[in-house]
């Protein structure tokens, strides 16, 4: 752990930081007379005076300074040395709305980022993409203020890594890419066709993806009939199972179902030229894939797959966090709980319902642990920076594994929630901002004995 | 990767593909073969026909120990090091006599996840060292056989070594010197090494009760002025049992025995006659009491299993609270009591929601690993740690003892929860699979 402290503003001298003697000592500069000070992109040169007057916990900072790197009094902060520069952080931006109007209406919300904030700690900033000024490198964006709980407005040099939520457009990730370097996550949103793409390259991860294609006109879906009787087509970067269509070709039939507005719909087609006509009508101007089916297992008749969560760590590692089951209605084509299905902690489903062994359980659930981060590990191969992803994994008839999805776009954990297993989805939270922490340079092992 | 004997080989050589002599930066001619502690220099040669995954050896190169035929390996290349592991040893009994088959097969649920462990993980015991020949007599784990089979062999010193039972300084010294740091569970400290190691460190001492040892009556006063109760606790013993209650009144020094009642001694030199008797027989040590909350008048604590992981870092595999006897001041739940999982007791006894039970739960988490991070630093190599832990009426955490030896088996009897116990069980190897480099 570091060292906490909070600041004080200092009207009487200017350019200095005063701090307890045995702080000094501790932080290992009792030699140190002037020494800069870098609180995330902006630095300030500072004399270093001590006084036995103030307490182990608090250190005085000459206001000329707080005022010219703008830095919030409110947080909790932690010191550190490196190189010749004393780093008061961590300071952590949360890229949480698109608009200044919908960032008011739910910052809110982002207090259950915060509910362990003495472990987190520092200055955390709460912005909107449109608030970012990027000719004066200032946000105007909340902080979150620990004693009181609430974020408080105002206007911010930038943080020192961004925990990214929405999307921002190419010219913003560049301006920042460039200024804090890769403390951004997540750098970038892969579409469906992107991750099955980029894994097949990865032979341990490749056997357990179905076969995917790129929707690019009417014949590829007849095409990939022909292989795979049975397709699904799915809107390149949807979620939440809106706009797949099941497709299934049963000799010169074919059949669709899909969902519409809680609905669940069926048409047989006797021709090519009819199907075309609903696909045309279905598909247009969207872009999709079509994957092979996998016939997933099912209890009575209801589809079964699993939403295992995996966050990175304080630590920079990836931890799983759970797998919750997810049971679709009856008959329907996705197990989406947002479709009325239910979810309950997935060790219970493969127990009761799979009829595994005790034993089975474990070793299929470290199987899946082991191949989501593996999967993890080769879309960061890939080149994109990760720290919070579902994904989304099933057993088909014959007990075998495979992964259907990987969400990265700021994927929902509350289905833990819908599982029972609120105490996960606080820890999910939690460690989104410890692996941010620990980007800003404050990891969580280090310790001053 | 396997090992294959060949008998056409001459002494000192191994026989490599070409595929995987093209895996080292440059061919070599003569090699370091290591495979755990031992190591030999051979001369290393390519066979077009051998097929990738076997390294084949002469018979002469392993003829003072066992690398069986049929396991899998992995490897790695270090410069001019052929480097097969992991070889992982685990020490959970002294004399070998005791590794009954019987006994081996309660073993099998440590090697749950073998397939990812690989390598040669054997069992044995203390007088399986041999210190003359550098090798260790016990059984190694086959997965070949149908349920797990421990078959006898000898086997070089492993990569790392796994204790989980008492034994005499000559072999430990032998370990470390040899091993260094991949021996965990080093040493068994007491209760008064665990005070001294670790209470000048703020970061531990806010969770330590307050120590000291009984030398006198005086110690005795002191601790007292300070603490409406203390107990009195012998420092060796892990049991309730032989622990004391102790206050003060007007009627004079309250001495109260667990099982035998109370004591009250109002004669300054009488009590200090009374504590030189029972500190003759055993070194006792005085602490203060906790102002300990009770659940339905039943004693509570938690026992938090945190363990080093595949990753060489703390994780916690478990917490479980145990509630003892209504009345009792032990909480051996096994006499009459019960266990909740730890989450679900601090919502129950304390009345938290879900949110505070999880921030609290944390902060258990956060102070044992800090306490047995600091272990590490300052008195031995831990791995694979029993701790435990008291949530006090103002929802104060107090660490009270840290178990070396810890049962493993407690998830199972008290939560009924195999999930948890594999966890238990398997973590160990995945830290000493660390251990070894691979």
């Amino acid at each position: 752990m570091f060292q906490k402290v909070k600041l004080i503003p200092d009207l009487t001298k200017h350019n200095t930081l005063t701090l307890h003697p045995e702080q000094k000592k501790q932080l290992g500069i009792d030699y140190i007379q002037v020494i800069w000070m870098r609180f995330a992109t902006k630095s300030a040169q500072l004399f270093i005076k001590t006084s036995t007057e103030l307490n182990k916990h608090e250190m005085s900072l000459s206001f000329n300074v707080i005022k010219e790197l703008r830095i919030p009094l409110s947080p909790i902060y932690e010191m550190k040395i490196s190189e010749f520069e004393l780093i008061l952080g961590p300071y952590i931006g949360i890229a949480a709305a698109p608009t200044k109007e919908k960032l008011q209406e739910s910052v809110h919300t982002l207090s259950n980022y915060l509910y362990d904030y003495h472990s987190i700690g520092g200055a955390v900033l709460a912005f909107s993409v449109e608030e970012v000024d990027m000719d004066n490198q200032l946000i105007n964006g909340y902080i979150f203020n620990p004693e009181t709980s609430k974020w408080d407005y105002g206007t911010y040099f930038y943080p020192a890594v961004i925990f990214r939520r929405v999307g921002m457009k190419r010219e913003m990730r560049k301006h920042f890419h460039s200024l804090l370097g890769a403390c951004i996550f997540n750098s970038y949103i892969f579409n469906k066709y992107e991750m099955y793409e980029w894994l097949s390259h990865f032979s341990d991860v490749q056997s357990f993806l179905p076969e995917t294609i790129l929707y690019t006109k009417l014949g590829d879906i007849h095409w990939f009939l022909e292989s795979h009787s049975e397709v699904y087509i799915k809107p390149i970067y949807g979620s939440q199972g809106v706009g797949i269509i099941q497709v299934v070709k049963k000799g010169d039939c074919i059949l669709v179902r899909y969902r519409l507005e809680g609905k669940n719909y069926e048409h047989y087609y006797w021709s090519k030229k009819e199907a075309n006509l609903f696909f045309k009508k279905q598909l247009r101007k969207k872009k999709c894939i079509i994957q092979k089916a996998i016939h997933l297992f099912k209890e009575k008749n209801k589809v079964v797959d699993f939403r295992l969560i995996l966050v990175k760590n304080q630590y920079g590692e990836w931890e799983d966090l759970g797998l919750v089951t997810r049971k679709g209605e009856n008959g329907s084509i996705i197990s989406n709980i947002s479709a009325d299905g239910q979810a309950e902690i997935a060790e219970f489903t493969l127990k009761d319902t799979f009829g595994l062994s005790e034993v089975e359980v474990n070793k299929l659930r470290t199987k899946m642990s082991k191949l989501a981060i593996t999967a993890a590990h080769s879309l960061e191969k890939s080149g994109v920076h990760l720290g919070n992803l579902g994904i989304d994994l099933a057993l088909d008839t014959n007990y075998k594994l495979w992964i259907l999805e990987i969400n990265n776009k700021d994927p929902n954990h509350t289905i833990l929630m819908d599982a029972q297993a609120r105490e996960k989805m606080y820890q999910a939270k939690r460690l989104n901002m410890m692996y941010a922490k620990h980007l800003a340079g404050f990891s969580d092992e280090v310790y001053s004995l | 990767m396997r090992i294959q004997v060949l008998n056409k080989l001459q002494a000192k050589t191994v026989l490599v593909s070409r595929d995987f002599i093209e895996t080292f930066r440059h061919a070599p001619k003569k090699i370091l073969l290591n495979i755990g502690l031992w190591r030999k220099e051979v001369n290393i040669e390519v066979s077009e026909d051998l097929s990738a995954d076997i390294i084949g050896v002469s018979p002469q190169l392993f003829s003072n120990f066992t690398i069986p035929e049929n396991l899998t390996f992995e490897v790695r290349i270090k410069d001019r090091n052929l480097i097969i592991g992991p070889l992982i040893a685990f020490m959970p009994v002294s004399r070998t006599e005791s590794l009954t088959p019987e006994r081996l097969h309660k073993y099998k649920d440590y090697l749950i996840h073998y397939e990812d462990i690989k390598g040669l993980v054997f069992i044995c015991g203390t007088d399986g060292m041999d210190l003359n020949t550098k090798t260790i007599k016990g059984f190694y784990y086959d997965p070949n056989e149908e349920d797990g089979l421990w078959k006898e062999g000898v086997f070089p010193y492993p990569g790392a070594f796994y204790r989980k039972t008492g034994y005499s300084k000559r072999i430990h010294e032998e370990l470390v010197s040899v091993l260094g740091d991949s021996v965990f569970n080093t040493y068994f400290f007491n209760k008064w090494e665990l005070w001294e190691w670790l209470s000048p460190y703020p970061q531990a001492r806010q969770y330590l009760p307050h120590t000291t040892k009984l030398v006198s009556i005086d110690s005795l006063d002191n601790m007292l002025e300070r603490y409406k109760e203390v107990y009195l606790k012998k420092i060796d013993s892990h049991k309730a049992k032989g622990i004391l209650k102790v206050s003060r009144s007007e009627k004079g020094y309250h001495f109260i025995y667990r099982l035998k009642g109370e004591e009250v001694i109002s004669d300054r030199k009488q009590a200090a006659v009374f504590l030189k008797e029972i500190n003759s027989e055993h070194d006792y040590l005085i602490q203060q009491a906790l102002p300990i909350k009770k659940h339905e008048n039943r004693p509570f604590d938690f026992r938090v299993i945190l363990q080093k992981n595949g990753q060489k870092k703390w994780g916690c595999s478990g917490i479980i609270a145990r509630f003892g006897k209504k009345e009792s001041i032990a909480t051996n739940f096994l006499l009459d009591g019960y266990a909740l999982s730890g989450y679900e007791a601090l919502q129950k006894v304390f009345k938290l929601n879900k949110r505070d039970a999880f921030l609290i739960e944390q902060e258990i988490i956060k102070a044992c690993r800090d306490c047995s991070e600091l272990l590490n630093r300052v008195g031995g190599h831990y791995g694979d740690l029993g701790i435990d832990v008291i949530v006090d009426e103002n929802l104060k955490i107090w660490i009270l003892e840290i178990n070396k030896l810890h049962d493993h088996k407690f998830p199972l009897y008290a939560l009924e929860d195999k999930q948890m116990y594999y966890k238990v069980v398997s973590t160990p190897l995945f830290y000493a699979k660390a251990l070894t480099g691979f």
